[in-house]
């Protein structure tokens, strides 16, 4: 319980800090930006959440969101549709190896995606030839509206992560599926017994997840207007620190979707601050890993 | 017994490879030259990607000379690996693109001194063992980029910074004579710098806060480390209504020099980083057929602006 308060807390305070810092960070203009910004974490992170909490984990979702750029590149003379049908098709396909792989080779999924985090890699170099593929201003102006557009004062990014968040959350809360893989995460045998098919389960954990990082990489080639195989380099560890700060478990079974978001809102918010307030930027690594440091200790489950 | 199985396949398709990809007896009646070309990396990095086609476009023209790449992926370890390896295939001439120059000068040294001509391309190593040495220079881009952005704002005005990679020798060269240059004007001010690490999403991001920090009227221009970045941040200004304010990158970037060409002005300029590879291929070649070559060849940035875009500028080119 004080667990799950203190990272409201730890929220609340560090926007405090934020104004003080920095007059300009409660502007409108300035807390969409911020949404904005950590929309794609936010996604990949809640993606990332749902193998956390089978105590597994996927290391391939920064992979996953440059081969989904570069094969958006790739489509971009095929409509805006199709360059976010071949977006997520690219998570989902890489989201189902994994699973796959996870359960017939029975093989830590740290590893499992380990491989695949650098196979997709290459495969998304490969398919570039290395180079960025740039949309042309026509097409990058029917797709921009992903990254860039607003519904109202809304960017549409921050509509579709709030839609991702929900369902997500109602996935896990409500619905079997939510409670199986959560009880993965806790104790594998009862789930077992219990006469749960838990390669199913597992391998529809990976799916969802490469699906979320394939919907990132549309997102953040909407941005850029790009394919670019580099995208999401790292994005793996972003992804992970929001879901741990925000009290998932990497052991698996605690946590959940509102303690993600608040992650990687806390992460957004201090890139902001730094930035707002002129900080050094070899200064500002510093202080981000420290504040990181200190979310988790203080939000830390306490054994 | 699935394992023995896997281990004899595997054997297999080894032998196979190599009986495959390993020359066979060279041809007695024609002398095909082997230029080996160790890159750096090519697979993070456009440019180096567009220098290795740069070599590869110019050694086609040669019928009877073959290039093998390799590709070291930013590991210098790998790198001084690799030109093992190359050495070992047999080649007649090194072309190398080093990452660091000090790691990689022994290997480079031996290389030279067992006899094979190397030309070393981009970036200097730290000794004189080498044959020719062809590139353009960041300190050049850096000091022109200072001088054009104090005449173009005429000693008086408040500049952000885009900055690439911390501690890698581009950003620093095209950051330190920049502001060598500016500092002779203290009516120039470097009001906010961010570094992007040649990434156009956090130049996106970064310019979002910064424009947030520094209302209208209180930035003139941004000077980036590269173009990718720069057209990260052209949308954002675009997108805010930020347009009085201008922008400066790196690279002659072929999208860069689309902006620069538009109507909208907010793009003025870029710097050119020419590719060394046509040229070492060519300097390669006399090398081969006995001839002296300079053992410096430097080639220079060009400003390039609305004026003069259109000379530089080629549809068909991959950067």
């Amino acid at each position: 319980m004080w667990a799950k308060a203190s990272l409201y807390i730890g929220l609340l305070g560090l926007v405090i800090i934020a104004g003080v810092v920095s007059p300009v960070f409660f502007s409108r203009a300035n807390i969409i930006n911020l949404l904005r910004q950590v929309t794609v974490n936010a996604i990949v992170a809640v993606g990332q959440t749902f193998p956390i909490l089978t105590s597994g984990i996927d290391l391939s979702v920064g992979s996953i969101v440059g081969l989904s750029s570069v094969a958006i590149g790739l489509a971009r003379y095929y409509g805006v549709w199709a360059m976010v049908a071949v977006g997520l098709i690219v998570g989902i396909a890489v989201g189902l190896l994994n699973g796959v792989m996870i359960v017939k080779t029975k093989a830590p999924p740290f590893v499992i995606t380990l491989g695949t985090m650098v196979i997709m890699r290459g495969l998304a170099l490969l398919l570039s030839k290395g180079q960025p593929l740039y949309m042309e201003p026509q097409i990058a102006r029917r797709f921009d509206f992903l990254g860039s557009g607003n519904i109202g004062f809304m960017p549409i990014s921050v509509v579709v992560l709030c839609l991702v968040a929900f369902a997500a959350h109602f996935v896990l809360q409500s619905t079997p599926f939510g409670r199986y893989l959560r009880g993965l995460g806790g104790n594998r045998e009862a789930i077992r017994l219990a006469g749960i098919n838990v390669d199913r389960v597992t391998v529809l954990v990976y799916i969802v997840c490469g699906c979320l990082a394939g919907l990132g990489g549309v997102i953040a080639s909407s941005r850029i207007s790009c394919g670019a195989p580099m995208l999401g380099e790292g994005f793996e560890l972003n992804a992970i620190a929001a879901a741990v700060i925000g009290g998932t478990s990497l052991s698996g079974g605690v946590g959940g979707i509102a303690g993600t978001l608040v992650g990687a809102l806390i992460i957004g918010i201090i890139n902001n601050m730094l930035n707002l307030a002129n900080v050094t930027p070899y200064f500002q690594m510093i202080v981000k890993g420290l504040i990181i440091i200190g979310a988790v200790t203080i939000t830390a489950e306490r054994r | 017994m699935r394992r023995g199985v896997l281990v004899a396949a595997l054997t297999v398709v080894c032998v196979l490879f190599t009986a495959l990809t390993t020359p066979g007896p060279a041809g007695a009646a024609k002398k095909t030259y082997i230029l080996g070309l160790s890159q750096d990396n090519i697979a993070g990095d456009p440019w180096r990607a567009g220098l290795v086609k740069n070599v590869l476009d110019e050694a086609a023209k040669y019928p009877n000379v073959k290039v093998i790449v390799t590709d070291a992926m930013g590991n210098t370890d790998k790198q001084i690996a690799d030109i093992e390896d190359l050495v070992a295939q047999k080649i007649d001439v090194l072309l190398v693109s080093p990452a660091e120059a000090k790691p990689l000068t022994p290997i480079i040294s031996k290389v030279f001194r067992s006899g094979i001509p190397v030309i070393v391309l981009d970036r200097e190593i730290a000794s004189d063992d080498y044959t020719t040495f062809i590139g353009a220079s960041n300190v050049e881009i850096g000091r022109k980029a200072g001088e054009f952005i104090a005449s173009y704002l005429k000693g008086k005005g408040n500049i952000v910074e885009i900055q690439g990679s911390p501690g890698a020798s581009p950003t620093i060269d095209r950051r330190e004579p920049m502001r060598q240059v500016i500092s002779k004007y203290p009516g120039i001010k470097i009001v906010a710098s961010a570094v992007a690490n040649y990434d156009q999403l956090q130049a996106i991001a970064a310019m979002e806060d910064i424009l947030q920090a520094h209302p209208k009227g209180t930035i003139d221009l941004v000077y980036s480390h590269d173009d990718s970045m720069a057209l990260g941040v052209l949308k954002v200004l675009k997108e805010r209504g930020r347009t009085e304010i201008k922008i400066v990158g790196c690279d002659g970037q072929k999208q860069a020099l689309e902006a620069i060409m538009s109507e909208d002005n907010i793009y003025i300029a870029t710097f050119t980083y020419p590719f060394p590879g046509a040229l070492g291929v060519k300097v390669a070649m006399a090398v081969l057929n006995g001839k002296t070559v300079p053992k410096r060849i430097p080639m220079t940035s060009h400003l390039i602006t609305k004026e003069n875009v259109i000379e530089f500028y080629d549809p068909n080119s991959d950067f």
